[in-house]
């Protein structure tokens, strides 16, 4: 009884300190958001390269996708969670620039492939502040470019003929007078 | 980021890119829906048209007769092209094609005018080109004071506006304003106000533009000055300035002088008053026709 009475004691004492050491560890990385987290474990994501990641659960908040799919499977995280769309570089990425706390300077160094990947996996995902600004650094630099640099730089292909351009081209004429590029 | 993409921009989502295009301007979207039937089809929804509309559109088309189109596009495209009579016809509205920027034009009757209800010194008149069913038409006064006043919170927020009084000279009978400074401001109501000079005399203008102008009166043209106006205004060094000074002809005809600019942050409403007055001189002054004040984004601040 002694016996038991002190295991289950020592035992809560560990769990105790677990738990503090967890709650700590989650407070450094998060700073200001020390008041949301009930759980304590890391979340288990796996890439399509089947690289298995552990992510701190309230990194995965963000990931609306991966949130949905947690509390609708009664939020059971023991088992990895499979990411078919996203390679584990990408996802690397997306730890990185999390841990920048999104500095968009941060982004602005990576090739434009890279954007494009982060853009459709933050898109699966459903991460918004990182779909947004990576929304905004494409927008911004696709504004006032003419359409022939715009398609070339972005290999899109043009699947009008030459009649549909016209007639686009003649629905739009405003935009295009006066119009000057920087090209 | 300079070499060509291996990654095919194809493969995005169409929502995606409509998301991307609603970041870019009204004129971008409407050129890069020529890039693809994906793009043009990213172009003409209602997400990317949704944004650059002002957030209050509803309410603002409320006040005007019943509008049905039948995409956000055609709504924007149509708020650009022809104002809107709205506030029972004392207010029009439009949007700047650029950014859809809100603009506004207060008629004559929406304005302070002073003797304005005076047949003697002011009557009013309806004009086949004006956008609004009265204009004030200015017979002859000494005390010239027109003020307008309108809310920060109907413009668009982080925006530089410009006022400008939209009016023309009548033909028979304008008199009094070519040497005549008339002093223009603007600013918050109960505030600091921005004042400036200007002159209402758009032949004066063109006089000046076009000549030498000496430094010291006393030569050509400004002999006559010295008779008639013993105060002349400080020679003029630039076109720059000679533009600020003199009224400009509009697309719609009429012409329009400004008043000066003002940056709204669109945080706190605050009641925005622009004015011109010549009330100084004493001098009877007369033969204006005025439309109202128009309050629209300017592109490029006065020095």
């Amino acid at each position: 009884m002694g016996e038991k009475g002190e295991s289950s004691k020592s035992a809560m004492l560990k769990h105790a300190e677990e738990e503090e050491l967890n709650t700590k560890r989650l407070k450094t990385v998060e700073g200001e958001e020390s008041n949301m987290v009930e759980e304590t474990e890391n979340i288990k994501l796996k890439t399509s390269d089947e690289i298995i990641f552990e992510v701190e659960p309230s990194i995965v908040k963000e990931m609306v996708t991966i949130q949905t799919f947690i509390e609708d499977n009664n939020n059971e995280t023991s088992i990895p969670i499979p990411l078919p769309n996203v390679t584990s570089n990408t996802l690397r990425r997306i730890l990185e620039f999390k841990a920048r706390g999104f500095d968009e300077e941060f982004v602005k160094t990576l090739g434009m492939d890279e954007v494009f990947e982060l853009i459709l996996a933050a898109n699966y995902l459903n991460m918004k502040t990182l779909l947004d600004i990576l929304t905004k650094i494409i927008a911004d630099f696709i504004k006032n470019k003419s359409v022939e640099f715009v398609r070339k730089f972005f290999n899109i292909v043009n699947d009008f003929t030459p009649e549909e351009e016209a007639k686009i081209r003649e629905e739009n004429a405003w935009a295009f007078e006066g119009f000057e590029c920087d090209d | 980021m300079t070499q060509s993409v291996v990654v095919d921009f194809n493969n995005l989502p169409e929502g995606c890119i409509a998301n991307i295009l609603s970041f870019t301007s009204p004129r971008d979207v409407c050129r890069l829906s020529l890039l693809s039937s994906t793009f043009r089809s990213a172009a003409q929804s209602d997400a990317v048209w949704n944004k650059f509309l002002p957030s209050d559109f509803h309410t603002i088309l409320s006040q005007s007769s019943s509008l049905s189109l039948p995409s956000k596009k055609d709504l924007f495209l149509y708020l650009c092209q022809k104002p809107l009579l709205i506030d029972d016809g004392k207010k029009s509205f439009q949007l700047d094609k650029v950014y859809g920027k809100k603009c506004y034009m207060l008629s004559a009757r929406n304005l302070f005018i002073v003797w304005g209800d005076t047949p003697r010194y002011w009557r009013w008149t309806s004009l086949p080109d004006a956008r609004f069913s009265e204009v004030a038409e200015l017979r002859s006064v000494c005390w010239l004071e027109i003020r307008g006043w309108i809310n920060t919170g109907m413009l668009s927020p982080e925006t530089l506006y410009g006022a400008y009084l939209v009016f023309k000279p009548n033909p028979s009978g304008f008199y009094g304003f070519d040497y005549q400074l008339v002093e223009v401001s603007i600013g918050i109501a109960g505030g600091e106000n921005r004042k400036r000079t200007v002159f209402l005399d758009a032949e004066r203008g063109r006089r000046l533009r076009y000549q030498i102008v000496p430094r010291r009166a006393g030569t050509g043209i400004f002999n006559r000055a010295r008779f008639l106006a013993p105060v002349e205004a400080p020679p003029v060094e630039d076109n720059d300035s000679l533009d600020l000074q003199h009224p400009k002809e509009r697309a719609d005809e009429w012409l329009e002088v400004e008043l000066g600019e003002f940056f709204n942050d669109g945080q706190e409403d605050k009641e925005l008053e622009m004015g011109v007055y010549e009330i100084k001189s004493g001098d009877w002054k007369g033969g204006l026709l005025v439309q109202g004040i128009e309050i629209r984004p300017k592109r490029t601040p006065i020095n």
